[in-house]
């Protein structure tokens, strides 16, 4: 049952998103693509507060959030554990951040007067690489 | 190149510690950071560039005459403040600023005073009474007020609060805006010249590891953030500073470009990322690697 | 007036000043022999000024300033020279007002030039010594050697009232000498002390140029 995640988490300070909300898109990502698995226990909170470098005030809030959007769950004493999150919930959420870049794309590309058909063809050939 | 300060092969000589083969220009319009640790020779460089001491061998440069018969003109257009200002201490603000009026072609008292005014130092005060702080505020005021074509600063921010320094940084993007006057400036890098310097020189034990627009520097150096296992040894090979960590490991690269390429799949995978690196970084990278 | 002269001369003048007023009275009066002691004040009062002008001097403020370093030396030597000269020139009138009183005659011109043009060199060593060295360096060996000279000034004063004759230095035999032809004398001592005066010039220009010791 528990099992420690093969976690990548980077946190960047020029990013412009808060530290605690980089450390919970990063592990909703790490959910998303199956580097956290339910059920795996996440790591506590000092150990990635070390290795992060960043206060343990920070990885409590990324947690407590995590929890409350139902991502994760704390069992006293053993640590936090991933919970058994639908798949269709984590493909809507990633659909909700592509659609604020797809947003972008589609407005520069008719700026520009690039079409849709040149975007599909860009996609096509992306997934060809 | 246009450069209005030049120094070549410059040496000096102290019992221990000693500048060897300093060599660096200024560029008309830009601001120039001098950085390095403690005891980079920073402060005997601005001073031998300022010709506040001798060299023992080099030459210097500006506005393309030598000290040697061009140093009253020289002098009359450069803008010098001291890390700790000298001055007649037991006289005021108001009487120094008599003395030096004569000796300046375009001394503006005018201006002076309104710079006085706007670092809050009182005219009237003995330079004794000033704090720190002050006194710099003073020097830089007497440096900015007799048509000077050129400053050369010495760690200028320390001592000066966060408003002033602020203060401080916008008046020196200011005056090189014209594309005619320029600005040395040595200074800890953590004081915020980084930020407005547009070439960065970095010193160490009294030599020069680099001098490079920092545009250029900053295109170069990156922090790469990888998931373990995700690039070639050979890519990996090629990072300094390598931190490995439970979820994550980073090394510094001074080329990125030439990394791209290979980083490019991880990249998009999201198994790396990437970072700008910060002055700091590389000049602690430098120092340590030396 | 240049600021550098201005700011020096205060010292020069206050010193000058004080020398005629309290030690040039007794030239003026009494029939002691007042030449033969009050001259030997004189390098004392002279190197005074130079140190006391020295002491406050900033010329860390004047290295930021377009002024040359011989443009500096020069307003100093300047000073040095003005203020001999004038301790001088008022020695010797009023030793020449006094002529006819016995109290002074041609050894007392000899010895007044001879002493002056000694205070003159030293002024001007003084000023190169700070300069080479720093002021907190050289005005210790300063202090001491004006302090013996005053001691020796006054011991002299003291042992004229018991010795029968005087004057004393004016008896010596190198100013008996050069008293013979009094002016001719006056005129090669000044002449050669301020060859020599103006050789410490270019002297001091080559020590000011490549010190660091003075701040």
């Amino acid at each position: 049952m528990t099992q420690e995640a093969s976690l990548f988490i980077a946190l960047s300070p020029s990013n412009p998103d808060p530290m605690y909300k980089q450390v919970t898109d990063q592990i909703k990502d790490a959910i998303a693509i199956g580097d956290l698995k339910p059920n795996d226990r996440l790591p506590s909170v000092r150990e990635l507060s070390e290795a992060l470098k960043v206060s343990a005030i920070t990885i409590k809030r990324a947690y407590f959030d995590l929890e409350t959007e139902g991502y994760i769950l704390t069992r006293a004493g053993l640590g936090s554990f991933v919970a058994e999150v639908s798949r269709d919930a984590l493909r809507s959420r990633k659909l909700d951040e592509l659609r604020a870049e797809m947003t972008r794309i589609v407005r520069t590309a008719a700026r520009f007067g690039i079409t849709r058909e040149d975007i599909v063809a860009l996609t096509r050939e992306i997934e060809e690489q | 190149m246009d450069a209005i300060l030049e120094a070549r092969n410059v040496e000096k000589q102290y019992e221990d510690f000693s500048l060897s083969g300093v060599s660096l220009e200024v560029r008309r319009g830009s601001i120039t950071g001098l950085f390095g640790p403690n005891g980079a020779g920073k402060t005997t460089l601005i001073k031998i560039l300022a010709h506040q001491v001798p060299a023992r061998a080099g030459a210097v440069r500006v506005f393309g005459l030598s000290y040697g018969d061009g140093e009253r003109e020289i002098k009359n257009r450069i803008g010098y403040v001291a890390q700790d200002p000298p001055f007649y201490v037991d006289k005021t603000v108001q009487w120094t600023a008599r003395f030096v009026a004569p000796y300046f072609a375009h001394w503006d008292g005018a201006h002076f005073y309104g710079l006085l005014e706007e670092f809050r130092v009182n005219p009237l005060k003995k330079v004794r009474h000033l704090s720190g702080g002050q006194k710099k505020l003073l020097s830089l005021a007497l440096a900015l007020s007799h048509g000077a074509e050129l400053l050369i600063l010495d760690e200028p921010t320390a001592g000066l609060d966060v408003v002033y320094r602020r203060a401080l940084l916008d008046r020196l993007r200011t005056f090189v805006a014209d594309g005619e006057r320029s600005v040395i400036v040595a200074s800890h890098v953590t004081d915020g010249l980084d930020e407005i310097a547009e070439d960065v020189c970095i010193l160490q034990d009294g030599r020069i590891v680099m001098h490079e627009d920092k545009d250029g520097l900053m295109s170069k150096w990156k922090w790469i953030h990888f998931r373990d296992g995700a690039l070639a040894p050979a890519v990996v090979g090629r990072l300094s500073n390598l931190r490995r960590q439970p979820f994550g490991d980073s090394g510094l690269t001074e080329d990125f470009p030439a990394l791209r390429e290979a980083l490019a799949r991880a990249l998009s995978a999201g198994d790396a990322k990437v970072e700008n690196a910060k002055l700091e970084d590389i000049m602690v990278s430098l120092i340590k690697g030396a | 007036m240049d600021p550098i002269l201005r700011r020096s001369s205060f010292f020069y003048l206050s010193t000058l000043v004080i020398y005629v007023g309290v030690l040039g009275k007794y030239l003026g009066s009494d029939p002691w022999p007042a030449f033969e002691v009050i001259p030997l004040f004189m390098p004392v009062y002279l190197a005074s000024a130079v140190l006391s002008s020295e002491r406050g001097e900033s010329y860390g403020f004047l290295r930021t300033l377009p002024v040359m370093d011989r443009a500096v030396v020069r307003r100093k030597f300047g000073l040095v020279l003005g203020a001999a000269t004038a301790y001088w020139l008022f020695m010797m009138l009023v030793a020449l007002a006094r002529w006819d009183s016995d109290v002074s005659g041609p050894a007392t011109l000899v010895f007044v030039t001879l002493v002056c043009g000694y205070g003159l060199v030293l002024g001007a060593c003084c000023q190169i010594a700070i300069w080479r060295f720093g002021f907190s360096a050289t005005i210790g060996v300063a202090a001491a050697y004006l302090g013996i000279s005053i001691v020796v000034a006054i011991a002299h004063t003291v042992g004229l009232r018991r010795s029968a004759g005087w004057p004393v230095l004016g008896q010596l035999g190198g100013v008996q000498w050069l008293a013979g032809a009094p002016w001719l004398s006056v005129a090669a001592l000044a002449g050669l002390s301020v060859l020599v005066f103006w050789g410490l010039t270019k002297l001091g220009i080559r020590v000011k140029a490549s010190s660091e010791a003075c701040v």
